[in-house]
């Protein structure tokens, strides 16, 4: 196909999906039917938090979840196949000592940040996905002004983090087993303790995977 | 002029920003306005998330599309601009 047709059809597609959108945004209630069925609401109790969102992610479809998470710790293992990231990266140009000023002072507050996304994951929007990102992004930046040596402490770290995160997923959906009930099926009691330890667990493995996979493989030093 | 008016104004502008925003960092051909414009591009898309209604998708597309994506494509860029010089 020529590229001129191609190029063209893409922005067909994307001005339709565009188009789409549209009615979503003019009538919110819509958006909130399609998305947020009433068999959430009903059964919202039954998962120990109170956001829809989490409450299907960690779950009425935790096994989806399980598998995502699980695809984002190959892709960290696939990383191990890269040749290590050389000549070894070194610091962003600094065009100005502002970012070197600010960054290490609003450090805190972005750990502060994720700890809240983690916390406000079981009753608002926020979540392991979002606490996980803003931890990669914060190790980032402080690496970029030149604040800590290596994205990650120790080589290998990122892998481990990346594999334990689904690991502890997995074994908390195994134990409902033990009790003859169904696999990640959580007892309604520990349902908010256990999606918080998941969440928890979630959050520092997406943020090791996407550092990993941030660096190319390897840690950058 | 009532404030859902303004509103409405304020979302067709967004909508026209994002548009614009997404055609500069596709046709552009100068590297370092197009990760520029892909925060820009980002930023407003969270917004439009925002307007919409959908507070969870808009702190993702903030977190994982615009942050860590942006500081990829931030390293990215140096590492071009590093080999470039060599």
């Amino acid at each position: 196909m020529k590229p001129l047709l191609t190029r063209t059809l893409a922005h067909i597609a994307a001005l339709l999906a565009l188009l789409a959108l549209i009615p979503g945004a003019l009538h919110r209630g819509l958006v909130e039917a399609v998305l947020m069925g009433p068999q959430v609401s009903e059964r919202l109790a039954e998962t120990g938090v109170q956001s829809k969102v989490t409450a299907v992610l960690l779950d009425f479809r935790a096994l989806d979840t399980l598998l995502e998470v699980t695809v984002l710790a190959a892709a960290a293992v696939g990383t191990l196949a890269l040749p290590p990231p050389q000549p070894p990266a070194r610091r962003m140009p600094c065009y100005s000592l502002l970012p070197s000023w600010l960054i290490p002072r609003l450090a805190p507050l972005i750990f502060l940040l994720v700890a809240y996304l983690w916390w406000a994951g079981s009753s608002r929007p926020g979540g392991a996905f979002q606490a996980g990102a803003s931890l990669t992004g914060v190790l980032l930046l402080l690496y970029f002004v030149g604040r800590i040596g290596t994205l990650l402490p120790r080589p290998g770290t990122g892998l481990r983090l990346a594999v334990a995160g689904p690991l502890l997923f997995l074994a908390i959906g195994l134990l409902p087993l033990a009790t003859g009930a169904v696999f990640l099926d959580h007892p309604e009691a520990w349902s908010k303790a256990l999606i918080l330890t998941i969440e928890a667990g979630l959050t520092v493995a997406i943020g090791g995977a996407l550092g990993l996979l941030a660096t190319g493989g390897g840690d950058i030093r | 002029m009532d404030s859902e008016m303004i509103f409405t104004i304020l979302d067709v502008l967004l909508a026209l920003a994002l548009l614009a925003s997404a055609w500069l960092a596709l046709y552009r051909s100068d590297t370092s306005r197009v990760v520029l414009l892909y925060f820009a591009f980002g930023f407003l898309m969270t917004l439009a998330w925002v307007r919409i209604g959908a507070p969870d998708l808009a702190l993702a597309e903030a977190a994982v599309g615009t942050g860590v994506t942006g500081a990829l494509l931030i390293g990215l860029l140096s590492r071009l601009k590093r080999e470039h010089a060599d």
